[in-house]
């Protein structure tokens, strides 16, 4: 029986031609600019990666990967000191209105994430973006080189083709692209001068600016009544259907798509509890189910359902333990840091919580490279035997030496000279089981180098006040490492180094930062790794948090062909266009 | 006298109706007008207290601040467009004013609240009236059988049956019935019977007749699930009063003047019995809509329950006001028909 959906009509789920795929999402979303930090989200993004373009894509080896569909070619050259990129936009790439993507796009893209209150949306308003790295690095963007005009026309009886070379538009003030060759099909992107962006590759998703500038980037695409016209495609499906009362997002095949079509005629995307993936999948309610969090019972429950097949990876997630320097004044001494980073016993922790879902999870032994990361360095030898007889001999060792505190044989506890109490801090988590384990744990652990904590439950956000000693929470990584600095790092100011915006421990330490900030500036991606390298080395010693491990993603299916695990945050669906159905 | 057993009536509805039907309809308004106003006051006093428990509840910025990708500049965009940098007391006068002018405010990803809230709410209506109704129904007649058949094994059987379902939790029956109902019939048919998630298959389409196949199948685990986790204290409450009823005097003498059993049961039992039961079913309407936050979770029906919760858990401030409003009014307009209809369904109770 034939279905409709949208426009295009195509069988039940399990036709031979006209197949579907539905895959579920986590949580759900409102709004549908995935670039403005008000409708960021990771649900967005999967119902997105089929959709919007951008030069270069994440693979599941968590490379960039040029997208030949967007861009002939894409290079970053060194002009007069400055980064050059140039990227060539490919001649038949167009929305799916059937207007040509242009430099015009990759403009409005630099304009709007710039941060620069020079350019503001079209009701006047700052540009409420996702992120700005890199784009506030840029000095301009402009085109060159638009597309030839072709024209046929009939002569006695013959067809006659005529290209001509076609001129830049003027563009105008009004859009802020006057003189910059809107139509241009060549986009050159340089540098400020002195701030390179090795990471220049993950720039640059785009969305169509001729739409955007008219309907506005901070509210013309948050009603989803109109998102099906709003969110135009350029990639292999685009978006059909917004069924807000089920939470549900359907695409079809893109008609003007030209690049190598996708299988698979329709994907929806709906919203399903975790908690309900496994059964939902078993009795045919949708092929793939993406959790947010992988959990023991997922596994167990997917062990009775012999058609699903499940892929566990680590992810560039990594849950930490964050000390805070300045509540307390002896976790300000780095060996007490080190004593709890050799106190805590990392594969008790794992086998507790995480290596029920992946037995394969090892302690992540450094502070920005995932151990299945390019450029990942084991610096963590010296912590091979945390948590074991020698580890909490060491780390006794290490607490003798700091000044205000002694040992006390008869409680077996360090005391706090000045006032003869326990040495105490307070550890803070969120409540969840699995951060509860791992404070149990670690409360344990500490216990035996005569350590007292004590766990504070605070299910609400509360790490900006800084009302810790101890905290453990997950940072999500990413291939791109310019954000670590403004986690691990600080700015000089007044002779004192200032914590960055996410340094929640207020770790700072000039040297280390002014490395993070120098890699972030390097000539290339490989200089930026080697940078952050020796970054990572530097911090084992000064430990301002202690790495536990990375976090499991999971993608369980039924029926569904060419599924491959990404680590990043691109979701299931980055590669939706080659799945087949079994 | 008031029957025991039921929801005690206020000292007020006790009076003679001395007047004309015109000057008791206007009582019955005055009564309702003070009633309404009253329930205002509750209402604006809950507003604020929801508002600034939410409001300190947490950071609805955290996960950005968390970013460490984001800039200070998007932070403070953030703040602005959420009136953050704004004293609370401003914040709530912009809300309530708002409010008074139809407008529920914009949730946290700038889109509107109220279109929100009308689109949840028709996907929870959808399953709680029919569960109602249907759990209304076996309610009625199980706990008329029970007390009819009091003492016997018809009785037990019911009686045990409820209070299994009482202590039974509802994501348990929702758990049993998908994996030992939807999936085995799944699995010996070959194709699916019951849907175990959603409120309509997303590939569904055609006019509304064409899709019933598709809403039943989407309906019937919910709504079995949600008939079971009620309908079980209303059976033991029927009993209960059926049974009280059939001791009183007019039904004794009902009986003793040789009126058929039937009529006897319909026309002096039930009819009595019924009172107090109508008030408390009119009553748990609005706490069935709490139940159903559960329901909606175990089949991932994008109803109220999980609109709420997913908007509670982002700190998102219109929505959590937005749906606790929806459900004080639901509650305060429960209760006022209770009251009403306790008063037109006992000739013996009257407005003052």
């Amino acid at each position: 029986m034939a279905l409709t959906v949208g426009a295009i009509a195509v069988p039940s789920v399990s036709g031979a031609s006209g197949t579907s795929v539905i895959e579920t999402l986590g949580g759900t979303f409102t709004g549908f600019n995935n670039f403005s930090s008000a409708n960021n989200s990771f649900y967005l993004g999967q119902v997105l990666n089929q959709i919007l373009p951008s030069p270069f894509y994440l693979n599941n080896g968590a490379k960039n990967v040029l997208n030949k569909d967007i861009v002939k070619s894409a290079t970053s050259d060194t002009v007069n000191g400055r980064q050059v990129v140039t990227y060539v936009i490919n001649p038949k790439a167009v929305w799916s209105d059937g207007v040509q993507i242009t430099a015009d796009d990759f403009i409005y893209m630099f304009h709007a994430s710039s941060g620069d209150p020079q350019y503001t949306d079209v009701d006047g308003s700052a540009f409420d973006v996702a992120g700005t790295s890199g784009y506030e690095q840029i000095a301009s963007v402009v085109g060159s080189t638009p597309n030839p005009t072709v024209t046929t026309s009939v002569v006695k009886g013959k067809t006659k083709t005529t290209v001509s070379v076609t001129k830049c538009e003027a563009g105008s003030n009004a859009t802020d692209n006057a003189g910059l060759c809107p139509n241009g099909k060549t986009v050159t992107v340089t540098f400020q001068a002195g701030k390179p962006y090795p990471e220049w590759q993950g720039l640059f998703g785009l969305l169509p600016a001729h739409i955007s500038r008219a309907v506005g980037w901070n509210s013309g695409m948050q009603d989803p009544a109109s998102a099906v016209q709003n969110i135009l495609s350029a990639g292999p499906y685009k978006l059909s259907n917004v069924d807000q009362a089920n939470s549900t997002y359907t695409e079809v095949k893109n008609p003007r798509w030209w690049g190598k079509p996708g299988i698979i005629d329709t994907l929806v995307f709906t919203n399903v509890a975790d908690t309900q993936g496994i059964a939902g999948l078993g009795n045919g309610d949708f092929q793939v189910f993406q959790p947010t969090t992988v959990t023991r019972d997922m596994l167990n429950q997917a062990l009775g359902q012999p058609d699903v097949a499940k892929s566990v990876i680590p992810a560039y997630t990594f849950e930490h333990l964050d000390f805070n320097i300045t509540h307390n004044p002896f976790m300000a001494n780095v060996n007490v840091r080190k004593a709890i980073a050799l106190g805590i016993n990392r594969n008790d922790i794992i086998a507790a919580t995480v290596g029920q879902v992946n037995a394969k999870t090892k302690p992540l032994n450094s502070f920005m490279f995932m151990a299945n990361q390019p450029g990942y360095v084991d610096h963590g030898a010296a912590y091979v035997n945390a948590g074991t007889a020698t580890g909490v001999a060491a780390a006794k060792n290490l607490l003798n030496g700091v000044p205000g505190i002694t040992y006390s044989s008869s409680d077996q506890k360090y005391h706090v000279d000045s006032t003869g109490d326990p040495l105490t801090f307070v550890l803070q988590e969120k409540g969840n089981i699995t951060r509860s384990t791992e404070a149990q744990i670690i409360q344990g652990d500490l216990k035996k180098i005569g350590i007292t904590v004590t766990i504070v439950v605070r299910s609400n956000a509360t790490l900006p006040d800084g009302n810790f000693d101890m905290v453990i929470f997950g940072w999500a990584g990413s291939p791109l490492l310019s954000g670590w600095v403004n986690i691990y790092g600080c700015t000089v100011t007044n002779s004192v180094c200032v914590p960055n915006a996410s340094n929640y421990g207020n770790f700072s330490n000039a040297a280390v930062s002014n490395t993070m900030s120098d890699a972030n500036a390097a000539s290339s991606f490989s200089a930026e790794v080697s940078g952050y390298q020796a970054a990572d080395t530097a911090l084992w010693n000064l430990m301002p948090t202690l790495p536990l491990y990375q976090s499991p993603t999971a993608i369980f299916w039924t029926g569904v062909g060419g599924i491959k695990n990404n680590p990043t945050q691109a979701g299931a669906s980055w590669n939706a266009q080659v799945w087949t159905r079994n | 006298m008031v029957k025991s057993g039921g929801r005690k009536p206020p000292a007020f509805y006790f009076a003679v109706r001395k007047s004309s039907p015109v000057c008791y309809l206007d009582r019955v308004l005055k009564y309702i007008f003070r009633r309404l106003v009253s329930s205002l006051l509750v209402l604006w006093v809950a507003t604020i207290g929801v508002f600034v428990m939410v409001a300190y509840s947490g950071d609805p910025l955290f996960d950005l601040k968390m970013n460490p990708t984001t800039s200070p500049k998007t932070i403070l965009v953030r703040e602005h467009q959420l009136f953050l940098d704004r004293p609370l007391p401003w914040r709530y006068w912009h809300w309530i004013d708002n409010l008074f002018h139809g407008n529920l405010g914009l949730d946290m990803s700038n889109v509107a609240v109220r279109p929100q809230l009308f689109i949840h709410m028709v996907v929870t209506l959808r399953m709680v009236v029919l569960a109602f109704v249907l759990a209304v129904v076996i309610a009625v007649s199980l706990g008329v059988l029970a007390a009819l058949r009091r003492g016997g094994f018809t009785d037990r059987g019911i009686t045990f049956t409820t209070f299994f379902f009482l202590a039974t939790p509802v994501f348990v029956t929702g758990l049993f019935l998908k994996f030992y109902v939807a999936i085995p019939l799944y699995r010996y048919f070959g194709h699916q019977i019951f849907a175990t998630t959603g409120a309509a298959s997303p590939l569904a389409s055609g006019s509304f007749f064409h899709r019933i196949p598709d809403y039943v199948a989407h309906l019937t685990l919910p709504t079995v699930t949600l008939i079971l986790a009620v309908f079980s204290s209303w059976t033991i409450y029927q009993r209960s009063s059926i049974l009280e009823t059939m001791n009183l005097d007019h039904v004794m003498l009902a009986r003793s003047k040789g009126i058929k059993p039937r009529r006897v049961l319909m026309r002096h039992i039930l009819r009595n019995a019924l009172i107090p039961v109508t008030t408390v079913l009119a009553l748990d309407f609005a706490g069935l809509l709490g139940g159903a936050v559960v329901t909606e979770t175990v089949y991932s029906w994008n109803g109220l329950g999980r609109w709420f919760l997913e908007g509670a858990s982002k700190q998102d401030l219109n929505i959590t006001l937005a749906y606790l409003l929806f459900t004080a009014v639901l509650v305060i307009m429960f209760n006022l028909l209770a009251d009403i209809a306790y008063g037109f369904l006992d000739p013996r109770i009257r407005y003052r």
